[in-house]
């Protein structure tokens, strides 16, 4: 595994200003190594969504720093982080956020409009591979309101690769799957870590399915991550 | 295609409904507009045009109520201009017509070189008589005159005469038709007390008649004569229509802002529906720009759809109206309604709706670029 961590983390404080104000993250630290599936299981409200939010640049941290390849980000916000969220991030959601209006096949390919620009013909190549390689091939026309929940959470984590993106965010992933779909997607996942020597986060709520897929698995609870 | 025109026409295809009633809103005002602008360009066009069948389209006078003496230099100089098509001079005063032993009525009488060439459109019955009045149908109504009987015209206290009538002639213009009588130069000259030699002015065509405005600077310049154009002649008539079409645009311009809130209502609500889709682009990468236009291109969409319905509707309606008889007892001049299509209008008509639907794009476009991220995403 590379010593260098392709995402870090360091002292990560979110303070929610509200009546009372809530502080979710109290003094976070993580480094992210390629290659790399973490697993952040937590209850429900323990901050899960939040820390994987500043994680991919959709939120700040009240403090801290955030570190992406090396390079401070903190702070980085609007289009600016739009542009490192495409060139680096892959998101997988809890119920794939796929566009209903377009098929699988063009939710797949969507990442690849967005930097502005037809896609390549090798793009266009390894998002039939992806298709192929998680059992989509034969959905590609469909609608996602045509195919089953684990079809369009694959679906999205195609979405999500076709990029080769360097880290990928995974928001409790199988949160609406059931047991069998829960484990494809967590084995394709970690096969395509490995395979892509990214390096990926996983906030789950099933501490068994983490422990048996991830290489790492760590616990937030009060606002601190821990070793599991 | 770029990708935000792709997402729009795919947002707009999901929802037919929606947007054809979107669209709609914009045919209609589209439509509105060409029909408006097509009658109302249509009944100027031919009052204008009646207007200038008989009008000169400049005047060219000594001053008022002067005679106009050695007019023959004039007329050599002023028929060489290039933008002038020809030059008469004619003679104009008041006199009293009737029917012998009747009571006569006051008319005008004009006197031009040959008064049957500039009548011909609008004889309704002639005789084969070279010498003669023609005069207004509805004044040889009321006198009681028919083509061949005699009229007398009294020019002054010793200064009447009868002529055989040769015409009769409607233009549509009360003013015409029910006070006017022409005669050639020479007769009408010896009936309003000009000599050979003198005449109330030169009589300009011209090959632009609406420049006319422009040609009487020249025209003054050269001559040092006053000039009067025909405009000036009819600025009430012409102001009148001018003040009728403004209103009916300001009509239309209301229809165009009621489509616009349609257009604007829909596609703020579209980004409301799509604020989850909005945070996954976002969180896949698109910059707030490309979000806004995926919106903007809604409204250009569906602004262009409706123009093309618009254009449609609008110019189907007018072709079904145009020569339709006219029941309206005041419009004497137009039995069918006449119908003007410009090109520029329908351009105006589609620039206006695609400004409309824009400017309602953008406003879309506005509100979907100010969508937190997380909030939409995460707190939805």
């Amino acid at each position: 595994m590379n010593k260098a961590p392709v995402l870090e983390l360091q002292q990560v404080h979110k303070l929610y200003q509200g009546r009372p104000p809530v502080h979710v993250l109290k003094g976070v630290d993580l480094a992210l190594f390629p290659g790399e599936l973490v697993g952040i299981v937590g209850v429900s409200g323990s901050g899960k969504s939040t820390l994987l939010n500043i994680l991919g640049l959709l939120d700040g941290p009240t403090q801290g720093r955030l570190y992406i390849q090396g390079r401070d980000a903190t702070g980085i916000a609007g289009d600016a982080a739009a542009a490192m969220r495409r060139r680096l991030f892959g998101f997988v959601f809890q119920d794939a956020c796929l566009l209903p209006e377009f098929t699988l096949w063009e939710n797949l390919i969507i990442p690849i409009h967005l930097a502005g620009r037809s896609p390549r013909a090798d793009e266009l190549a390894w998002a039939r591979q992806l298709l192929h390689d998680l059992g989509l091939g034969e959905l590609a026309d469909r609608k996602p309101s045509e195919a089953s929940g684990g079809e369009r959470q694959r679906a999205a984590l195609a979405r999500a690769l076709v990029g080769r993106p360097r880290i990928l965010l995974a928001d409790e992933p199988t949160g609406s799957l059931d047991e069998g779909s829960s484990h494809l997607l967590f084995s394709l996942l970690r096969e395509s870590v490995e395979e892509e020597k990214m390096g990926a986060v996983v906030a789950t709520h099933d501490v068994e399915l983490a422990r048996q897929y991830c290489h790492r698995l760590l616990s937030l609870s009060g606002g601190k991550l821990a070793g599991s | 295609m770029p990708f935000s025109l792709w997402m729009a026409a795919r947002y707009i295809r999901h929802r037919p409904r929606v947007s054809i009633v979107a669209a709609g809103g914009v045919a209609v005002a589209v439509a509105v507009m060409v029909i408006v602008m097509g009658i109302t360009g249509g009944l100027h066009d031919y009052l204008i045009g009646r207007l200038l069948g008989l009008e000169a389209h400049l005047e060219l006078l000594a001053g008022v109520d002067l005679p106009l003496a050695g007019f023959e230099e004039l007329l050599l100089a002023v028929g060489k201009e290039p933008y002038v098509q020809s030059v008469e001079p004619y003679v104009q005063g008041q006199v009293l017509v009737g029917r012998p032993g009747s009571l006569p009525r006051g008319a005008y009488l004009r006197g031009l070189e040959d008064p049957q060439v500039r009548l011909a459109p609008y004889l309704t019955v002639s005789s084969q008589d070279e010498e003669g009045i023609f005069i207004g149908e509805d004044l040889a109504m009321a006198l009681g005159l028919e083509p061949g009987s005699e009229a007398v015209i009294i020019g002054g206290l010793e200064n009447s005469r009868s002529f055989a009538v040769r015409g009769l002639f409607r233009t549509g213009l009360e003013g015409y038709d029910g006070g006017m009588v022409y005669l050639t130069l020479g007769a009408a000259q010896e009936m309003l007390g000009y000599s050979p030699y003198e005449v109330a002015g030169l009589a300009v065509y011209l090959d632009d008649p609406l420049g006319a405005g422009q040609h009487a600077a020249s025209l003054q310049a050269l001559t040092g004569l006053w000039v009067r154009s025909w405009q000036d002649k009819h600025k009430d008539v012409l102001a009148t229509a001018q003040v009728q079409q403004r209103a009916l645009l300001i009509i239309v311009l209301a229809t165009f802002a009621v489509a616009g809130i349609g257009v604007g209502n829909i596609l703020w609500l579209n980004v409301w529906e799509k604020r989850r889709d909005i945070g996954v682009l976002q969180a896949l990468g698109a910059k707030r720009g490309l979000l806004a236009r995926v919106f903007f291109w809604q409204g250009i969409l569906l602004g262009a759809v409706g123009i093309v319905l618009g254009l449609v509707l609008g110019l189907g309606l007018l072709w079904l109206l145009k020569g339709r008889p006219i029941h309206v007892p005041e419009l004497t001049f137009a039995q069918q309604l006449p119908v003007l299509i410009k090109g520029k209008d329908l351009v105006l008509a589609g620039g206006a709706a695609l400004m409309v639907a824009g400017g309602a794009g953008l406003a879309a476009a506005r509100e979907a670029g100010r969508q937190k991220i997380v909030e939409v995403l995460v707190h939805e």
